[in-house]
């Protein structure tokens, strides 16, 4: 008993001067990692720096290596420092890294693995003072067209959608874009002046993108492809000096994230934080649409008079004459979603011209019919664009159906 | 003091030990074959690390038939040993090794002669039972805070 009493004993004197050792070896870690650009292109080769200084303490040996972002691809090979004894050391390692996705990446840090004759142990390195810096990736654009261009009239007025003629002067307010300030009036006044913008006839065209529920499985090649498409339309409508109205939804669920101007960095950050998917709150295919409830109402209401049912008391009857009443009373009070409601909202606010819907058309597509129905109503053009996958036309009625009636493929 | 003359008395501590051992117990040929084979393993040892375990393990058989004739030099002969191995592997060089080594080996005398005193095996068995829990537990806790302080909180 004495013996394995003394070997555990001696085990564990040795693990806590092993634990001492290598948080000292942890704290002495300086970690400075720089990127040759901020901002780059998803797909595009980014080169990373990183500077390891590193005070090894006795009989034990360390190994420092970096941790990829899990949405980057990078060299088959892990930046790493070689086995590292007693001593102090400073290690420069250099690698490439590939955005594959969209979004604002932070580098996540490094492993330190320490160890000496008895243990071994991964220690990761990516508290604040060892991660970043933050990498911002734009999506990759398709360049394809949304459709005919209009040609815009400058109105005689300032609006929302900005044109280029100067429209009128006024004052300086705070939270006015200083680009605007007109220097050389600012100059005569002794005060600052802004310059209005006269707004534009032609409604500016407006993408609608779906995002997929986050919690669902959804086709990740597919919505890759329709991000791209989105940022290759916004690119090659404001470079042609045309206004363009963004909102994303993710199904009957608004984000509240809507964009419009010609300002294409923001364009990009709105793209880069927020085209990803979101987690749906709210589903619709509960509800009953008013066309189908009326559709439905009218089909019960022909089958009791062909069968001759109204005078009797049967059990038919009786729950037909309930479910028409219940289909009644929902036309009479409800049938509008609070989606219904805010996207007409939307689509009131502003002149549109086009209206693209951007989604995967997985999963329950009421929401999409809902936008068809309200532009329809407001005598939009309305199309919806879906990613070309051919085995999903065949499996995926809802999908087929769409494209059969008014959807283009990307 | 220099390792290499300090692992040479830790060695020759043990063989006198052992040779202690031989003298009063009745069954004294194991040590002959015992020591024999330590001080072979000894011979080889600095070149491979395999026999410096071995060389260990040994040792810890010497040990434990010295602790069933007396528990105290039994104990006595394990840090020898012990001291040996680290000392052949370069583990104990700054005096803070030396502290800690220092440390373990009174705390192993100690609950040798707490065990020698003690009328009954059940008692201490459990008491050393509970203090393994309790040390595992501490390490465990040691280590996992170690983990947390440069994982950061973000994960």
């Amino acid at each position: 008993m004495g013996v394995s009493i003394s070997g555990f004993l001696l085990v564990f004197t040795r693990m806590l001067l092993f634990v001492r050792k290598s948080r000292k070896t942890a704290l002495s870690i300086k970690v400075t990692r720089s990127i040759s650009r901020p901002v780059v292109r998803q797909g595009m080769r980014l080169q990373v720096d990183v500077q390891v200084d590193i005070r090894v303490s006795d009989h034990i040996s360390v190994r420092y290596h970096e941790i990829c972002p899990d949405t980057c691809g990078r060299d088959p090979e892990i930046p790493a420092t070689g086995i590292l004894s007693a001593g102090v050391y400073s290690y420069k390692l250099q690698y490439v890294v590939i955005p594959l996705m969209h979004g604002s990446i932070q580098f996540p840090g490094g492993n330190l693995i320490v160890s000496d004759l008895f243990f071994e142990m991964n220690l990761p390195m990516t508290g604040q003072d060892y991660s970043g810096p933050v990498l911002m990736v734009q999506p990759y654009p398709l360049f394809r067209r949304t459709g005919p261009d209009g040609d815009a009239r400058e109105l005689e007025r300032v609006g929302s959608v900005q044109g280029f003629g100067v429209r009128s002067m006024r004052e300086y307010l705070p939270g006015d874009d200083l680009r605007y300030v007109d220097w050389k009036m600012s100059a005569k006044r002794g005060k600052l002046f802004i310059r209005e913008y006269s707004t534009q006839e032609e409604g500016q065209p407006m993408l609608i993108v779906d995002l997929p529920d986050r919690e669902q499985p959804y086709d990740s090649d597919g919505f890759l492809q329709l991000v791209g498409v989105v940022c290759g339309v916004i690119e090659s409508t404001l470079a042609m000096k045309k206004p363009i109205s963004l909102l994303l939804i993710s199904g009957p669920n608004f984000p509240a994230i809507s964009y419009e101007g010609r300002d294409l960095a923001g364009f990009m950050t709105v793209l880069r934080k927020q085209l990803h998917p979101q987690v749906r709150l709210h589903h619709l295919y509960r509800r009953q649409s008013r066309l189908s409830l009326r559709t439905r109402s009218r089909q019960w209401h022909s089958y009791s008079v062909i069968e001759g049912n109204d005078s009797e008391g049967g059990n038919e009857f009786s729950f037909i004459s309930r479910m028409t009443q219940i289909s009644g009373r929902h036309l009479l009070h409800g049938g509008v979603s609070i989606f219904q409601e805010r996207m007409a909202r939307f689509l009131g606010r502003t002149r549109i011209r086009d209206l693209t819907l951007y989604s995967l058309c997985e999963g329950d597509v009421s929401h999409i019919r809902d936008i068809a129905a309200l532009a329809h109503q407001r005598n939009i053009r309305f199309r919806v664009l879906t990613p070309i996958a051919g085995d999903i036309l065949r499996e995926d009625a809802i999908r087929q159906e769409l494209r059969g009636i008014s959807v283009g493929g990307v | 003091m220099n390792s290499r003359i300090l692992c040479l008395v830790s060695g020759l501590g043990f063989v006198s030990i052992l040779t202690g051992a031989m003298i009063v117990d009745p069954a004294w040929y194991w040590y002959p074959v015992i020591g024999s084979l330590f001080l072979i393993c000894w011979h080889i040892s600095p070149n491979r690390l395999v026999f410096r375990f071995l060389q260990l393990m040994c040792g810890l058989v010497g040990s434990i038939a010295v602790w069933a004739l007396s528990p105290i030099p039994g104990v006595l002969s394990v840090c020898l040993v012990y001291v040996i191995f680290l000392l052949q592997n370069t583990v104990i060089e700054s005096a803070e090794d030396g502290y800690w080594f220092l440390l373990f080996a009174v705390l192993s005398v100690s609950i040798a002669i707490l065990i020698d005193l003690s009328p009954h095996t059940l008692i201490p068995a459990l008491l050393v039972l509970v203090g393994a829990g309790c040390l595992l537990l501490y390490i465990r806790i040691a280590e996992y805070r170690l983990v947390r302080e440069f994982r950061g909180d973000n994960q």
